[in-house]
This record gives C-alpha cells, sequence and structure tokens, in this order.
C-alpha cells in the first residue's frame, strides 16, 4: 500500500504553475517531480537558510509549508517553475551572471502571473501582487535589464526577455550586447547604457 | 497567516529594514562565501524578529541559490 501524498494541493499547484509556465514559453521545465515541504521551525533549526520556495540545484522544488495557504504563494511558484525552464541554469553560471538569470525570471513572472492565474482560475487582484512587488528585494536587476531593452528599438519588452530566457544564461550578456549593437537607434548611447547596467546584472 | 507590509513597521523598523536591504545587496555584489553567510545570518536576524515578512523571507532564496552555487564551483575547483 502506497504512503498518502502529504501535500496533495500543493503539489497539484506546483504541477499546474509548472505546465503553465511551459506552454508560455515553449520551453520544457527540468523539475524533476521532487517536491519537498518543509515546516518552517524544522527549515530554519535545520538551515541558515531562509526562503519561501526555491527550485534546488538537483531540480526538485522546497516549498515551506507556512506559505501553502498564502496568497502569495502565486508569485513564488510562478518564478521557481521559470527557474526550471530557464536555459543553461548552472551553478557556475548562475555565480557569475545572477542578475541575468533572477531579473529576468522575475520580470517574465510578473508578465505571465495574470494569464496563468486565470487559466488556473484563481482569482486575486494584480494590485495586490504590485504593491508586494514594489519590495522585490533586486529590483535593481529589473531596472538594468528594462535599461538595456529600451534602447533596442522596435523590440516589445516581453520579447526581448523571452529571447533571453531562451538564451544559455552564460551567454545572455554577449547576445544583448550583439543584439543591441545591431538593432539599436543609438549604437554608442546603447553601449555606455549597457556598460552600466550589466555591471549590476553580475554577481 | 497574517500579510504583514513595510507599511505596518514603525517608522525605525522601516529604517533598519532599509539598511538591512542595502547591506545586503552591498555582501551580494562581493559574492564570496563568506558576505554571502553573512548576508544570511543578517537576514536571519530580522526574520526572527519579523518572521511574516514574507518579501525579505523570499530574499533569502536568492541568498541560499548563490551561496550553493558557489560552494559547487569551489567544490568543482578544489584538487
Amino acid at each position: 500500500m502506497s504512503t498518502p501524498e502529504p501535500f496533495p494541493k500543493i503539489r497539484q499547484e506546483v504541477q499546474a504553475v509548472v505546465t503553465a509556465v511551459e506552454n508560455r514559453t515553449g520551453l520544457r521545465s527540468r523539475w524533476n517531480g521532487q517536491l519537498n515541504v518543509v515546516d518552517q521551525a524544522t527549515a530554519d533549526f535545520l538551515s541558515h537558510q531562509r526562503f519561501n520556495a526555491k527550485k534546488e540545484w538537483s531540480c526538485g522544488i522546497t516549498v515551506v509549508e507556512g506559505i501553502t495557504e498564502d496568497d502569495r504563494r502565486w508569485r513564488t511558484l510562478i518564478h521557481e517553475a521559470l527557474h526550471s525552464v530557464s536555459v543553461g541554469l548552472t551553478e557556475s553560471d548562475y555565480s557569475r551572471y545572477r542578475g541575468w538569470e533572477e531579473g529576468i525570471v522575475e520580470w517574465l513572472q510578473r508578465c505571465y502571473r495574470p494569464d496563468v492565474l486565470r487559466s488556473l482560475h484563481v482569482r486575486i487582484s494584480e494590485a495586490f501582487f504590485v504593491e508586494l512587488e514594489k519590495d522585490w528585494l533586486y529590483e535593481p536587476y529589473i531596472d538594468a535589464l528594462e535599461r538595456i531593452a529600451g534602447q533596442i528599438a522596435e523590440v516589445p519588452a516581453q520579447m526581448f526577455f523571452e529571447k533571453l530566457l531562451q538564451t544559455p544564461l552564460k551567454e545572455r550578456a554577449a547576445f544583448v550586447l550583439s543584439w543591441g549593437l545591431k538593432e539599436a537607434v543609438d549604437a554608442a548611447k546603447f553601449k555606455r547604457v549597457f556598460a552600466e547596467a550589466s555591471g549590476k546584472l553580475r554577481g | 497567516m497574517s500579510t504583514r507590509t513595510t507599511f505596518e513597521l514603525s517608522r525605525d523598523a522601516r529604517a533598519e529594514r532599509q539598511a538591512l536591504r542595502e547591506t545586503i545587496l552591498h555582501l551580494m555584489a562581493e559574492n564570496s562565501l563568506s558576505s554571502l553567510r553573512t548576508a544570511q545570518e543578517q537576514l536571519s536576524g530580522w526574520l526572527e524578529r519579523y518572521p511574516d515578512d514574507y518579501m525579505m523571507r523570499e530574499a533569502g532564496e536568492v541568498l541560499a541559490r548563490s551561496e550553493e552555487a558557489l560552494l559547487a564551483v569551489q567544490n568543482e575547483k578544489a584538487p
């Protein structure tokens, strides 16, 4: 007799969000189906790390039990699902290009979220998330990427971020530099903006 | 679950939180194991007092991922 799934609802939610993200990005998730739901007190006791959820390097997903009934979890689950489809996400490249991963994933989380939640019949006001996200610690990564995107004419922001998600992490900076030098209205200005912004996206 | 936001914090707590955010970003830019662990210790100290600060706890995900990535890179380089 098999052991019943201890947290069936959150597993269903993670699976649904991963599928929704795969459908929107056209990318295959590396999530291996493993879902660890950890009690916050135990997690805090056993580890110096603090988090709500994270995609593990082993391709499992860990969720803190305390968020499983919290409306804010949806933004976190979509963010983690996007990490799971992000191309070329390895430890060594993440260490060097953290902003090129986190900024892109978070921007797309915000972009896809209304549609993803609608498809899952989850009704939470966008204003609730927008207010919350004013406070995201790594907002400088998004600012830097948006400044670069703004220099490339005729490219919608969503296409810019999706293209980067599909590009291996270690190649994203070079890809954007090459793209901008070809497409920017003012190549000299693009180079200045790129140099300043890319410094903020490393590490 | 409660949904504390920074707006519910006292003025002093908000100032402390802002200073902590800047410290964490500064430590992350150093990108060393010791700086990442120091950032996590400081975050833990805050979360012990404000355990339902969802967005600060979420900031810990990037710190945790960064530490694990750096450890893996260092282990690869180790003879």
